[in-house]
């Protein structure tokens, strides 16, 4: 289930390494109808717009994730919260830096259609979550 | 001497070790450092080099160049540019360089960011200036991956 960051994401990397920002205390993870695009802003975002439905979230706190090579995967359970009614189908998924709006920083396709009914918990497991990087996609210009 | 790199003919690229800072910057697994340190390195580093790997001047009067610190690196889109002129002062002769890295170290370290010179540099006794914009890294967002596995 390929994923990519998001234009977003790129600047956010960029300013993360340069302190223009630091990192948030915890990022949030939505599930979306459709698979997001790499330039998709917050209000683009095809989220699930059940009432009882909220964005996970999964802390940035050096014990959530856990390192190996160029990878980082999550170490602790995503839940989202117990659907109240049907959540319907969902595609696609996003990283996020804030529990409303915020910027789309990382996207991706579920690889299957992911249909949420009443009292059907999502929840993305310990390992899961895997956030990588591919090192020969820089390029640098002196 | 003055020697004013030239554009758009040389190219760089995040390494295996950058790319893990970076990520561990994000996740809040390290910070991110305090100053960056630029080396110079008569063979081309590779993404998966260490810092023993690279082969930087041997002449006294060499160091990786301080004072280049994080916040002296600017963010552009996804781009991340030197914000400050940085200039090696030579007393002697350095020798023939190819490459270059940015290291998060005077000494050791890990090479986080490098690149290669289109030609090689022939470095004698002046000062090498790199002006503030010539050294950019642009990230390319599609070539990234994100997957989460299992569901």
């Amino acid at each position: 289930m390929a994923g990519f960051i998001t234009s977003d994401g790129a600047v956010y990397l960029a300013r993360l390494a340069t302190q223009r920002v630091l990192p948030p205390a915890q990022y949030w993870l939505t599930l979306t109808r459709s698979v997001p695009a790499p330039f998709l802003s917050t209000e683009e975002l095809d989220e699930i717009d059940a009432p009882d439905y909220a964005r996970a979230p999964i802390a940035a706190d050096g014990l959530s994730w856990a390192a190996s090579g160029t990878t980082v995967a999550n170490t602790v359970e995503v839940l989202w919260g117990v659907p109240g009614a049907d959540w319907g189908d969902v595609q696609g998924w996003a990283l996020l830096d804030s529990p409303q709006g915020g910027s789309v920083l990382y996207g991706g396709d579920l690889g299957i259609t992911w249909t949420i009914g009443a009292g059907m918990q999502p929840v993305m497991a310990p390992g899961q979550l895997n956030l990588s990087i591919t090192v020969s996609s820089w390029a640098l210009e002196i | 001497m003055t020697y004013t790199p030239p554009t758009l003919d040389t190219f760089g690229y995040l390494t295996e070790d950058g790319a893990n800072y970076l990520l561990g910057i994000m996740v809040g697994n390290e910070s991110c450092v305090d100053r960056y340190y630029l080396a110079l390195s008569a063979v081309v580093p590779t993404v998966h080099n260490s810092a023993e790997d690279l082969e930087e001047p041997q002449a006294a009067d060499y160091a990786r160049l301080p004072g280049t610190a994080a916040i002296d690196w600017m963010a552009y889109g996804g781009a991340v540019f030197n914000d400050v002129d940085l200039t090696f002062t030579a007393t002697s002769d350095w020798g023939q360089v190819r490459g270059w890295a940015l290291l998060d170290s005077p000494a050791g370290g890990r090479v986080l960011f490098a690149g290669f010179f289109a030609e090689p540099v022939e470095l004698v006794a002046g000062a090498v200036t790199y002006p503030r914009g010539s050294l950019a890294v642009a990230m390319s967002v599609m070539d990234w991956a994100i997957s989460p596995e299992g569901t």
